[in-house]
């Protein structure tokens, strides 16, 4: 038989929450016996029947408004984002084939970025297309007709076309050598290089003026205000005769043995487009000044590399 | 809305299988089936909270303030488990924060004598013929409901779940989150020590 004080311990779970029916016939039977532990028994089923005849509260009277209007206020929170979310059935596919469509565009211009990326990185288009596309058209002065017989000529080098016909290089040549002779710039002919008057085929000179409906747009500006655009001419050459000046142009990029040479006549102004060896710059630079006022654009000073393209932009002063 | 099974409000009347269908009901954005719910637990929540708080309007607080967490958080409740064994588990969480938060403040006292007997009880017994007898019964509820408050939290909280909320072993365990051997051994303290409790505040049982 177990002792009193391992009864009082089981005594406040007799008899509904023992482990065992054996435990409370056990405890029966020892309270049967024992006086003092039957009176702590009785104590304990006095203490459970008065707890248990506490009486219930009532909630406050409104506790059920109070606490419906606290959970419409939480559910119209909750609406604005089951607006979005919910029902699942029906704003999941939609949100995943939103995604999907945003996934798809976003990968369409990463690709898209990917090629200019490359373009930009592979080798630079010939001067003449990435002049046409970087310059602006600009009015021109002259007429429909003339327009026509000028645009896009190109001055193939007199070796190329057959003969008698007198090509732009030919006549670039026979200008040079009429200038010589009429000492327009003689200073020019000072570092002429042997073979004169033979132009490669790399150094053809190609003429370009822009269309004549865009003469209204900016007849107003000064010959040089495309240089206010991202296009900007990399050196300005200011000059009394504008036609003149240009061939002079066109004969000192030739001599200094510059290729793609590309003129574009634009209201008033003569854009002459070359690429040419970095070393050669100190020599145009030279002859320019004689030709007429010369203005360097800053970016282009400090443009590096073996092969440059340089923008001449001749302008009537 | 679901039809109701059962007369809201009235003890022991809550069936276990009665709820889920409101509950279901408030998961797809039926408040109405909400309110259900709030009637037929109010009662019994806010007895839980005020026996645990000892504090009228701090169990009112309590009670309000587990119900709409309930709400917030009835699209997770898994409809095998007892909604009113939920609820009470969200109830006594929010009470014991709040005996935390008025401990902290030092504004936690229990109720007076006085107070109680302000309070009208409706479940306890007594006779409506003798005031006398009405009057013995809410002190006799107040000393009781001293002693119940002067208990340590983890013995109180047991001894209200089990022998005022008559609620099972296992309930007990899920709402507290404890083993059942637990349970009963806090218990098992609690008589012990509400009797000696009782004991020196009657004289004799």
């Amino acid at each position: 038989m177990k002792k009193c004080k391992d009864i009082e311990k089981l005594l406040p779970l007799y008899p509904n929450d023992l482990r065992s029916p054996d435990e409370a016939e056990m405890i029966r039977r020892h309270l049967a016996s024992c006086a003092a532990c039957a009176e702590k028994s009785a104590a304990l089923e006095k203490t459970k029947k008065l707890v248990s005849d506490l009486g219930e509260l009532a909630p406050p009277p409104r506790l059920r408004q109070k606490i419906m209007a606290a959970v419409r206020e939480e559910a119209a929170k909750k609406s604005v984002w089951e607006k979005l979310f919910y029902p699942l059935r029906v704003k999941i596919p939609v949100q995943i084939a939103a995604a999907l469509v945003v996934a798809v565009f976003a990968l369409y211009v990463y690709r898209t970025g990917e090629d200019t990326l490359q373009k930009a990185a592979s080798p630079p288009a010939p001067v003449v297309q990435k002049r046409q596309e970087f310059f602006l058209p600009q009015p021109s002065e002259t007429s429909p007709k003339d327009s026509l017989s000028q645009n896009n000529r190109k001055i193939p080098s007199p070796a190329s076309l057959p003969e008698g016909k007198r090509s732009a290089a030919a006549e670039t040549a026979e200008v040079f050598g009429k200038q010589t002779e009429g000492g327009s710039h003689p200073e020019l002919l000072a570092h002429q290089p042997a073979a004169e008057g033979r132009v490669s085929s790399k150094s053809e000179v190609k003429r370009e003026e822009s269309a004549p409906a865009l003469d209204a747009v900016s007849k107003t500006q000064r010959p040089m205000d495309l240089s206010g655009r991202a296009q900007k001419p990399d050196i300005l050459l200011g000059v009394a005769d504008l036609e003149r000046s240009a061939a002079d142009v066109e004969k000192i990029l030739v001599r200094l043995g510059a290729r793609n040479i590309v003129r574009r006549t634009t209201g008033g102004e003569i854009l002459i487009f070359a690429e040419m060896k970095k070393q050669d710059m100190k020599d145009l630079m030279a002859r320019l000044k004689l030709i007429g006022r010369v203005e360097v654009n800053e970016s282009f000073v400090g443009r590096t590399g073996g092969d440059i393209s340089v923008a001449v932009g001749i302008f009537r002063e | 809305m679901p039809r109701l099974s059962n007369q809201a409000g009235e003890k022991g009347s809550i069936l276990p299988d009665g709820d889920l269908e409101f509950v279901r009901a408030c998961q797809k954005g039926d408040l109405n089936a909400f309110d259900v719910l709030v009637v037929r637990h109010q009662r019994k929540m806010f007895n839980v909270a005020y026996r645990m708080l000892g504090n009228y309007d701090d169990a009112a607080d309590v009670t309000q303030e587990a119900f709409v967490a309930a709400y917030k958080a009835i699209g997770t409740f898994k409809t095998e488990a007892k909604f009113s064994t939920w609820l009470y588990s969200i109830t006594v969480n929010h009470a014991k924060n709040r005996l935390k938060q008025t401990r902290g403040r030092k504004e936690h006292e229990r109720l007076s004598p006085a107070e109680t007997e302000n309070l009208e009880l409706e479940s306890c017994p007594r006779s409506d013929e003798n005031p006398y007898a009405i009057m013995e019964q809410k002190e006799k509820d107040a000393l009781v409901h001293q002693c119940i408050a002067s208990l340590d939290d983890e013995y109180r909280e047991v001894l209200i779940l089990r022998d005022i909320q008559g609620l099972s072993y296992e309930e007990i365990r899920g709402i507290l989150n404890i083993p059942e051997g637990t349970v009963k051994s806090r218990l098992a303290r609690a008589r012990e020590a509400l009797k000696n409790g009782l004991l020196k505040v009657f004289g004799d049982l």
